[in-house]
């Protein structure tokens, strides 16, 4: 997860401020801040403890000084982005209503979740709330019909899972290529690399092309899943919420590089062989 | 579930030396053609079966029993011709549609036949049994017509084409097998027959059929009819005769271009042929450029023709050449009176600008679609999107928001740009009618 925004602290000053008094003149002080979802194992293992100092992070080949490393107590913006075109209809509704549910229901108490779904038609079944039963209710409520068009929902789940507290998740799930997007996957791609979401996608059925959703979960440092059978959709969705728990997040203020253009990431843990899982790096400005 | 793209699919075989080659499957009607005519026409007026000549009393009584066979399938055939109800289900289609395959060819090939004998035959006396077997009137005899027959038979197989699939199961052997495809993956065949059989009658028009306006009409109506559907592999076999009889006809060009401007598109090119196949139809930007190559051809046939300059500005632009496209897009725009279409020239136009990185002409663009057409998503998301490109993260929700607070069930939904493929034949069910009617009221 990569982002370079207000600090937090900054945003929460300000808010409060206001919330006393309305009409005194605040002051925000903006400083930028990139923030890497990070996730470390050892032969398939997590690896958990990692300090702030075990991390090595090197912006466009400039190593940078490391503010923030953990792996806890952040709360999870989770975005469901799911298909509701008329093949998922069936028996897959029900595995899909079922996985859905199964994560809302492991989600912690300072969690948030968001439902969008799709078939041709983007809608948001749910904004980002800690108020999980309006999530589930939504997403009992929906019904499948019409097309795909998968392209302009994994945009408009970049855009709901935008927020400056707790780490975005998105979860994509869907059965079908895109037949009526209007944007490109390469736009999407570019919106992908400006947003701090981690992107994970659930395909069901041999798809003959995963172009896209490969690139955006490479991108955002997520994974893919192809999934023959839908039966243990439940359980895919759930490796998916452990995994994203598992992971580091790792902030710091970027200094020694320009600003602007596409910042290559590299994110090693200091003095062993671990496997890292990181977005490849973050583009800001035009 | 997507729709499906049907398209014509070829077989990839290793030819001389090892290399690749690739071998279209879409010959096999052509070639049993060329056979069956070869033995028509032997033993005169008798319509044998055999091209081997009678000799002994049993062969005789075979070819007999074979003449008498085919003369009882054309009597068949001419009557359900003649009862045939346009665009009606009725008995002559069911009829007609239980014909074994061999049947079917053999009959159309001897229809053939014998309108040719008809033109050679001209000022011939009437009364012979070619005229009777066709069921011709004198008149037509005399100025050597059998085009009546000809298009009342057409109309017949194109009502068992789209009419029949609920009575009997497409062909599995026809070819080029034509191929339905659902979220991408190949899910069955479809027989295309019947519209062979129909072009095939349609060829044999009087004097030709490029002079005819009836067999253009045909070919319009019944391409728009299947592209509708979807059915592009239908449409592209249509289209390739099409082409050949009217090759300068506006419409048939654009239809083609429209056919070439959906090949290269994700639907397409991303869908997964059954093993051991390939589609007929090449990359994304090989199909664009025969996309572009059409529609240019199109303009240039009919320089008064915007729905032409709106796709070939769109292909244009796709290709890369985004100046030429705005071009292409604001001469259509200033022409167009059709508020979908108008819709769709904002959205490309938006498109390109956007491309060159003028950002306010693409935003003003793209504004007049979601003005244009308020409920459609299309626009918004690309005005969100434009926001990004131009590193205003915080302008990127505005947009989105609207796009999250339209009307959610599809009815209200409504943004043209879910049916662009298919736009440019929304009046398909007019057209199909108006052919029909044309084609009806030739006398039985």
């Amino acid at each position: 997860m990569t982002r370079v925004r207000p600090a937090l602290l900054a945003i929460s000053v300000v808010a409060g401020v206001m919330s006393m008094a309305a009409q005194i003149p605040t002051f925000s002080v903006k400083r930028e801040e990139v923030r890497i979802d990070v996730l470390v194992t050892d032969h398939g293992k997590p690896v958990l403890g990692l300090a702030s100092a075990d991390f090595v992070v090197l912006d466009n080949g400039v190593l940078q000084q490391i503010e923030f490393a953990r792996s806890e107590e952040i709360p999870i913006n989770a975005v469901l982005v799911l298909d509701m075109s008329a093949s998922v209809a069936g028996e897959l509704l029900g595995c899909l209503r079922s996985a859905g549910h199964v994560l809302l229901e492991e989600l912690r108490k300072d969690d948030r979740a968001a439902l969008v779904t799709f078939s041709h038609v983007v809608a948001l079944g749910s904004t980002l709330t800690s108020d999980l039963g309006q999530v589930k209710k939504a997403l009992d409520s929906v019904e499948p019909f019409g097309s795909t068009s998968l392209i302009d929902a994994s945009y408009a789940g970049l855009i709901v899972g935008r927020t400056d507290f707790g780490c975005p998740l998105v979860i994509v799930f869907s059965d079908g290529l895109d037949t009526s997007s209007w944007l490109t996957g390469d736009s999407v791609l570019d919106t992908a690399k400006r947003s701090d979401a981690v992107v994970y996608a659930v395909s069901a059925g041999r798809l003959p092309n995963m172009t896209f959703l490969r690139d955006l979960t490479g991108l955002t440092g997520g994974s893919l899943f192809e999934v023959e059978s839908t039966n243990n959709l439940s359980a895919v969705f759930l490796s998916i919420l452990d995994e994203f728990r598992q992971r580091y997040l790792v902030t710091y203020e970027p200094h020694g590089v320009s600003r602007e253009g596409w910042h290559q990431l590299e994110v090693r843990v200091r003095g062993r062989k671990l496997s890292i899982k990181a977005r490849p790096g973050y583009l800001v400005g035009r | 579930m997507t729709e499906g793209v049907a398209g014509r699919i070829s077989r990839d075989s290793k030819g001389v030396g090892g290399l690749a080659r690739r071998t279209v499957l879409n010959g096999g009607l052509a070639r049993l053609l060329v056979a069956s005519l070869i033995v028509a026409l032997v033993g005169g007026t008798v319509l044998s079966g055999r091209g081997e000549p009678a000799h002994t009393p049993s062969q005789r009584a075979q070819a007999d029993r074979d003449a008498q066979y085919w003369l009882d399938k054309l009597e068949e055939w001419r009557t359900a011709v003649a009862r045939h109800d346009p665009g009606v289900l009725d008995e002559a289609v069911k009829t007609i549609s239980r014909f074994p395959m061999s049947d079917l060819r053999g009959v159309v090939n001897r229809v053939k036949e014998l309108a040719r004998w008809v033109v050679e035959s001209r000022s011939h006396t009437p009364g012979s049994l070619e005229q009777h077997w066709l069921g011709l009137t004198d008149d037509e005899v005399q100025h050597g017509k059998a085009n009546r027959v000809l298009k009342r038979g057409a109309l017949l197989h194109t009502d068992i084409a789209l009419l029949s699939s609920d009575i009997w199961p497409p062909m599995l052997n026809y070819d080029p097998m034509v191929v339905t495809i659902v979220d991408g993956r190949t899910v069955g065949r479809e027989g295309g027959t019947h519209w062979e059989l129909a072009r095939l009658l349609l060829d044999s028009v009087y004097p030709q059929p490029s002079s005819d306006e009836m067999v253009r009409q045909w070919y319009v109506a019944t391409t728009a009819y299947v592209q509708n559907l979807h059915q592009w592999g239908q449409a592209q076999t249509n289209l390739r005769r099409a082409l050949a009889v009217f090759p300068l006809d506006a419409t048939i060009l654009f239809l083609n271009g429209v056919l070439h401007e959906t090949f290269a598109a994700p639907e397409s090119q991303n869908a997964l042929p059954p093993p051991g196949f390939r589609f007929d139809f090449g990359p994304e930007r090989l199909e664009l450029r025969q996309a572009r190559q059409f529609f240019q051809q199109a303009v240039k046939a009919n320089p008064g023709f915007p729905e032409a300059h709106l796709r070939l500005g769109r292909v244009t632009g796709l290709l890369g050449n985004h100046d030429e496209a705005i071009a292409e897009l604001r001469k259509a725009d200033a022409a167009l009176t059709d508020r979908q279409l108008q819709y769709y020239a904002a959205l490309f136009l938006g498109h390109e600008q956007e491309a060159l990185g003028h950002t306010d002409a693409a935003r003003e663009q793209f504004e007049r679609a979601a003005t244009l057409y308020p409920n459609a998503q299309s626009p918004l998301l690309a005005l969100s999107h434009l926001a990004g490109r131009e590193g205003d993260p915080a302008g990127m929700l505005p947009a989105m928001k609207r796009v999250l607070t339209l009307p959610v069930t599809d009815a209200r939904r409504e943004d043209p740009w879910w049916s662009y493929d298919v736009a440019h034949v929304r009046n398909a069910e007019e057209l199909m009618a108006a052919m029909r009617k044309v084609f009806g009221e030739l006398s039985r």
